[in-house]
């Protein structure tokens, strides 16, 4: 029974606690033993909260044995990746910097969650402060993809992803500034989506770039990833971006199928940077929606390179802001044997920082020092101007966008080693989150080494329903 | 050429001799592929985005021995750190 339980959707699992032919804590101990069966292969969750989850199940339980009306979420068991803080759970970043923090405040996605009443498993891996797109780069070792383990499951959100591949979760909530919950869902053959900038709260996601940073969720079916984002959609004051969303109802119009629907093919996501087996199930994927009803349509997007720049560009300078709050001083890792306040900040910051990091904090010193600003930042900022436009002109004659969400499938570990040739696979999620554009990656096949392929729907700013009505008819029809 | 030693200064990092080689020539690759931005020089316009500020009003905050629970060193209640001002001393 077990081992059938975690296979099951979120709306499977919730109709069978709503009939209570299964409990929360059922599914909670199914989980915790399929994390204790496979986590150590795969490596997905940094903390597990075995005791906090049984008991926070047993009080769902209770509540529904009570006769009280509960959310269709309440006893769904789910894990949160290791940037958003969970009160009194230590919450690590990927980071030795904050090895021992444990924040004394829930995340706005928390207590939303919470509310719904959901049980948290664990906190997933993730590259260190969600910089990488392996999950190489955590301090506290990889996570593997539950597909094959010799190979990287996609980053940052990579915890997270291979553990809903791996049926240790029902959903994962991660967080995608480039891409990091799409990508990883596309390597481990989940459905992720990052959706509209400022339509989830990010007070308490821990800022890597905030003018990118979006909350997001990787499930297995497009049905429970509609379930999910309607909780945890809102306004927040303690997040200014955050707005009140225009349309939450994202579960009425889920079965209207893509009838007259109009999709656009950008070429330049289908040049010779991306693998030949992406490329023909993703072409595939566009001729079976249009014999769903879609009008698909191939159009210029000229910007991609560029806008690998310009991401590269302002994440790395807004990496470098936010993480000079890292000093030592206050909260996370302070080093010893310093002799004066400034080596007390540097030797915490050597010590506590990764490599890739270090990295990027450099690179945005770097683009934002003097005789560098307007060569690098100030262009940067013109071409992100220019690739909203570009998207704007698109989406004036279409309703989405398709492309592949990688430019190839998940790679050996070690099979690319210099940090550019990893940021080249960034090229189809990345103008996505410079336009601050809700996107979903979908499964749309398998490469001859049996790896998932994934396939990026974008949409319009805040017309979340359009993806997921598209997202769900290809799920039920095409995917087969 | 990337300066590896301003660079790290200005973000209060420290860079290991044996690390000098490697880093540079990555960060010299890092800005060598931030550097395809030809052609895109429009002029950055207005987006419709509003800046929503809150409400100027005095809500209920965390208290302090929570917070406090994660700094470092504390002296009493505050957090201890080196001397920044007069004579300097040895510390740690």
């Amino acid at each position: 029974m077990n081992h059938e339980i975690v296979t099951y959707s979120i709306q499977q699992l919730s109709k069978l606690l709503t009939k209570r032919e299964l409990s929360s804590v059922e599914i909670t101990k199914a989980y915790l033993e399929q994390i204790e069966q496979r986590d150590k292969m795969i490596g997905a969750y940094l903390t597990v909260c075995a005791d906090e989850a049984i008991l926070q199940a047993e009080r769902i339980d209770k509540r529904r044995l009570d006769g009280e009306e509960l959310s269709v979420l309440s006893g769904i068991a789910i894990g949160i990746k290791d940037n958003i803080c969970t009160k009194g759970i230590r919450t690590t970043c990927g980071s030795k910097m904050l090895e021992n923090f444990i924040p004394p405040y829930d995340a706005h996605v928390v207590k939303m969650l919470n509310k719904a009443g959901t049980v948290l498993l664990g906190k997933q891996n993730l590259d260190e402060f969600g910089m990488g797109s392996t999950t190489e780069h955590s301090a506290f070792g990889c996570t593997k993809n539950p597909h094959d383990i010799s190979r990287i499951p996609g980053g940052s959100s990579g915890g997270g992803a291979a553990a809903v591949a791996a049926n240790m979760a029902a959903c994962s909530i991660g967080s995608d500034t480039g891409g990091s919950v799409r990508f990883p869902a596309a390597m481990c053959g989940m459905v992720g989506i990052k959706p509209t900038y400022g339509a989830i709260s990010r007070n308490g996601l821990v800022a890597f770039a905030s003018s990118l940073d979006q909350i997001g969720v990787m499930t297995k079916t497009v049905m429970d990833a509609a379930m999910l984002l309607s909780v945890i959609i809102g306004k927040d004051p303690a997040d200014a971006t955050s707005v009140v969303h225009p349309d939450v109802d994202f579960l009425s119009g889920l079965h209207q199928g893509v009838s007259g629907m109009k999709i656009a093919l950008p070429e330049a996501y289908f040049g010779k940077s991306i693998s030949p087996a992406v490329k023909n199930a993703v072409l595939d994927a566009a001729k079976k929606l249009q014999q769903m009803g879609a009008r698909v349509e191939m159009v210029h997007l000229a910007s991609t390179d560029a806008a690998l720049s310009a991401y590269y560009i302002i994440s790395s300078a807004e990496c470098s802001s936010n993480l000079a709050r890292f000093d030592g001083v206050r909260y996370g890792y302070r080093a010893t044997g310093y002799v004066d306040m400034e080596d007390l900040y540097i030797k915490s910051r050597n010590e506590g920082f990764g490599d890739e990091v270090k990295r990027r904090v450099m690179l945005g010193t770097f683009v934002l020092s003097e005789g560098h600003y307007e060569a690098y930042y100030h262009r940067a900022m013109q071409a992100k101007a220019a690739v909203c436009r570009e998207f704007a002109d698109v989406f004036s004659q279409y309703d989405l966008i398709l492309t592949p969400t990688a430019p190839m499938t998940a790679w050996q570990f070690g099979k690319k080693n210099s940090p550019t040739e990893i940021y080249s696979s960034d090229l189809c999620t990345v103008p996505v989150n410079l336009a601050g554009l809700p996107a979903i990656s979908l499964p749309c096949g398998w490469d001859a080494d049996g790896m998932p392929i994934g396939m990026q729907l974008i949409g319009k700013a805040f017309d979340e329903k359009t993806l997921l009505r598209a997202g769900y008819v290809w799920e039920q029809e095409g995917s087969r | 050429m990337f300066d590896i030693d301003k660079i790290a200064a200005l973000s209060k990092l420290r860079i290991e001799d044996a690390q000098k080689e490697l880093l540079t020539l990555q960060m010299q690759q890092m800005v060598e592929f931030v550097s395809h931005l030809d052609g895109m020089e429009v002029e950055c316009e207005n987006t419709s985005m509003v800046e929503h500020i809150r409400e100027d009003r005095i809500v209920p905050s965390m208290k302090r021995e929570e917070l406090f629970a994660n700094a470092p060193q504390m002296m009493e209640e505050y957090i201890f750190v080196p001397q920044v001002v007069g004579e300097k001393q040895n510390e740690s």
